[in-house]
């Protein structure tokens, strides 16, 4: 199938003067015709005007979003107490999953209760024809993302499979089923995971959808998702793919995918031996990040910075950005265990066993209480600071 | 004039859900816009029915909004001195005959789907411009 028509493309088609490989392409490709469909109907409800027409939707949708904008940021005042009732429309969903998997770093708990209001919101507003499948898929989809990362990684799996549900039966079913994959992986990708599955061949499929649908964002996180695969088991290969990657998100001019990647490919060199070429590369993307307003990612890729130190041999260095890190931010607890472990290696192969030991208890103590209260979360970092700790103590012997 | 029945009015139900989106009391609207707690509680839960202009004009300036948001008699007269042309009127009879649920269609697509859309209204609506821009500078013969 031909690739996905451009506004310029369909405004030809509605106008008779597109050529015929437009025509048949609005024909086969499910995503251009519902367009299509919509710019006809709103555009037979307005006589024909499409100045009128262009005005009044563009008007209506921003007072759309700042309305619901608003309204949650009166409901995250607290302002409405719980009634979120006031929420309506799928501008409020849209927004409410767009602030809570930006906080999904810097305040899990926050993330998690918007997903609360969201889901409800979502499923009423479809149950009464309100809403696409498309926005209540794409809401358990977040919801999926957001629950394995703060809470349960089995809870997100079942959100996955009632994204897909729904999916499966929305105009879009092949794009909206490629972006549930695109989740899914971040499962497979999992080191804790017992789930089968082949990275490469769901990538692959992924991307030749984003691509025909010329969808640069999820086809970067497909990317980046292919790459993360090979990490453990081909640190090289994965080193040529976050650079092919990077090049693609400049030329895309998505800067946000620029510094994911070579956050992504500094990980990989370090992996590969490689800690002085890793160094610039995080560098990058700290300034990345701060320079477009994600400061909770340029202190996240500090650790990166701080683990190429390590490697290097610069532990002067290594502890000055690993403790940046953990100073600039109230992070969530399983970040934080994280940060702390990094640090605690460091200070093992710096020589400080004692040190190392004291943290690398402290660190196995709060990741033991997190796997208590969270029985499905992964155990990789009790499993890693309990072997530290092991290390430190055989030193200190 | 007050209203025993308590049946919220159209301007009472306005005030209160613009002030709840801004995370007011009752008493910083009041404050604003120079009104006793009593009097602004009284048009919020429609006990007061008829809000003198004065105090009209002062809760839109303070809301930030158009008179004509609040009150559906003041967007009446709003329309009435601004629509003096045919085009003009024909343009708001059409903005009120648009069936809703063209729009609630629309709206309940996600915002990429819509933003599409209105890219597609946007090519078409700037040829249509530019059609009309040259249609009235051609030469007449």
């Amino acid at each position: 199938m031909t690739r996905c028509l451009d506004a310029a493309a369909l405004a030809a088609v509605i106008r008779g003067t597109a050529n015929k490989g437009a025509f048949e392409h609005t024909v086969t490709c499910p995503r251009c015709a519902h367009r299509l469909a919509l710019v006809r109907s709103i555009l037979e409800a307005h006589g024909g005007d499409t100045v009128l027409a262009y005005r009044r939707v563009r008007r209506s949708e921003k007072s759309l979003r700042d309305d619901a904008s608003a309204a949650i940021d009166a409901l995250e005042a607290g302002a409405y107490g719980d009634d979120s009732d006031r929420l309506r429309t799928t501008a409020a969903v849209e927004e409410l999953r767009r602030r809570a998997v930006a906080a999904v770093c810097s305040d899990p708990n926050r993330a998690c209760a918007l997903m609360r209001v969201a889901i409800p919101l979502a499923e009423r507003l479809h149950a009464g024809g309100l809403a696409a499948d498309t926005v209540l898929s794409r809401t358990y989809n977040d919801a999926a993302y957001i629950e394995k990362t703060c809470v349960s990684p089995e809870t997100g799996l079942r959100l996955i499979d009632a994204a897909r549900r729904v999916a499966e039966r929305s105009v879009d079913a092949e794009y909206e089923s490629a972006l549930i994959d695109v989740t899914y992986m971040r499962w497979l990708n999992d080191v804790d995971s017992t789930l089968e599955g082949d990275v490469g061949t769901i990538a692959e499929r992924c991307e030749e959808v984003f691509r025909r649908r010329r969808v640069i964002r999820p086809f970067l996180s497909t990317r980046l998702n292919r790459a993360r695969a090979l990490l453990e088991g081909d640190p090289a290969a994965s080193v040529v793919l976050y650079r092919e990657l990077i090049v693609e998100a400049e030329s895309a001019g998505e800067d946000e995918y620029v510094a994911a990647g070579c956050v992504a490919l500094a990980i990989a060199l370090i992996n590969a031996g490689r800690p002085a070429e890793a160094l610039p590369v995080a560098e990058r993307s700290i300034d990345l990040y701060r320079r477009i307003g994600q400061p909770i990612n340029a202190a996240m890729t500090s650790l990166a910075r701080a683990e190429a130190y390590d490697a290097m041999g610069k532990f002067d260095d290594a502890l000055e950005a690993v403790d940046a890190a953990i100073s600039s931010f109230g992070w969530a607890e399983d970040t934080y265990v994280r940060a702390e472990l990094i640090r605690a290696r460091i200070l093992l192969h710096a020589g400080a066993a004692a040190d190392a030991a004291a943290l690398c208890s402290a660190v196995a103590t709060v990741s033991l209480s997190l796997d208590a209260s969270q029985p499905n979360r992964n155990h990789t970092a009790t499993a890693e600071a309990l072997a530290c700790l092991r290390e430190a103590a055989a030193r200190q012997v | 004039v007050t209203n025993d029945d308590r049946e919220p009015t159209p301007l009472g139900v306005a005030v209160k859900e613009l002030r709840l989106r801004r995370g007011w009391t009752q008493a910083v609207l009041a404050g604003k816009a120079g009104l006793s707690v009593t009097a602004l509680s009284n048009i919020e839960s429609g006990i007061t029915t008829r809000v003198s202009r004065p105090t009209r004009e002062a809760l839109a300036n303070v809301l930030d909004v158009h008179e004509g948001e609040l009150d559906p008699g003041a967007l009446g007269d709003t329309v009435a001195e601004k629509a003096t042309s045919l085009a003009q009127r024909r343009a708001v009879v059409l903005a009120l005959q648009t069936p809703a649920d063209v729009l609630e269609k629309l709206f309940a697509e996600p915002r990429d789907t819509v933003t599409d859309v209105i890219d597609v209204l946007r090519e078409l609506s700037n040829t249509e411009r530019r059609l009309r821009r040259r249609g009235r500078h051609s030469p007449s013969r």
